[in-house]
């Protein structure tokens, strides 16, 4: 029960930060009222973190935990590559190969270690007794 | 370009900013659910009724990126619905209750029509105030309904 529920809050909290975009999309839901495509920010990146959340290893070594970093921030920068590579979804704005992915690495890594800070504070079990 | 209409914008972000301060300690957790779970709805309505053609926002930050308001569907409802549960009369009487409801959004609706009236931060195009009133009500309704079952308190969808 408690992990449908934090989902709710976890989806919410992931597209938060995404909206900042170096590239354009031509091909969205929402065609007037916003240049954000919306199923790929609302559903599909939120279910991402949170299955981050629901996996993630936390008795383990240090290395497991950074390699569970590598392998979801490596879904969502590889997914937006592709996409970009073989549909209209998403299209990069300049930059060179190289520097599209390390900046998608970087900007994802961020991202995810910033929500993962908060759900970590927001389920803290001192916290929590507390109240 | 748009002094007034600047000068409200920033105005709003000031206050709102400085409301986060008043939040008590000890209701932080539950405040920063509200604040992101209000998000959430706020998103998806915000794009709904601007794509339809019910509303427009003339003046927005973001002008490029987004035709719906920023501010108020990131900052200025979830703060609305932060403030609306931490001052809930939760153990007064049924009318008392509803007359919070009415008060709060009647305030807000109030603002919202001015602001409609004499400036270009809102345009209403297929809406009235008093759609903004039901809507803002089931909104944090909705809101309440939802953190209410989320910390497990009893009968969450009772007024």
């Amino acid at each position: 029960m408690l992990i449908i529920r934090s989902l709710v809050l976890v989806i919410r909290h992931f597209f938060a930060g995404s909206i900042y975009l170096s590239s354009a999309l031509p091909i969205r839901e929402f065609q007037r009222a916003t240049e954000v495509n919306f199923v790929p920010q609302f559903i599909f990146y939120p279910m991402l973190f949170t299955w981050f959340i629901l996996l993630f290893p936390d008795k383990r070594s240090l290395f497991t935990k950074i390699m569970h970093y590598i392998l979801f921030v490596s879904i969502m920068v590889w997914f937006i590559y592709f996409t970009a590579k073989y549909s209209d979804i998403y299209k990069f704005l300049g930059g060179t190969e190289f520097s599209r992915l390390a900046n998608g690495y970087v900007r994802n890594f961020l991202q995810f270690a910033g929500c993962h800070l908060y759900i970590s504070w927001f389920f803290k079990k001192e916290i929590v007794a507390e109240e | 370009m748009y002094v007034i209409e600047r000068i409200i914008l920033g105005s709003i972000w000031g206050v709102t900013l400085i409301s986060i301060f008043f939040v008590p300690k000890q209701l932080i957790r539950k405040a920063s659910f509200i604040y992101f779970f209000t998000q959430l709805p706020a998103w998806l309505l915000g794009l709904l009724v601007v794509e339809i053609g019910w509303i427009q926002y003339p003046v927005r930050e973001m002008h490029k990126a987004n035709a719906t308001s920023f501010s108020f569907e990131f900052l200025i409802l979830p703060v609305i619905c932060v403030f609306f549960n931490i001052y809930y009369p939760k153990d007064s009487r049924l009318s008392i209750k509803l007359l919070y409801y009415i008060t709060t959004m009647g305030a807000f609706t109030l603002a919202e029509y001015f602001i409609e009236k004499y400036t270009l931060l809102i345009k209403y195009l297929q809406w009235d105030w008093y759609d903004t009133f039901l809507s803002m009500v089931i909104m944090v309704y909705a809101v309440r309904s939802v953190y209410k079952w989320f910390f497990r308190e009893v009968k969450p969808l009772s007024l």
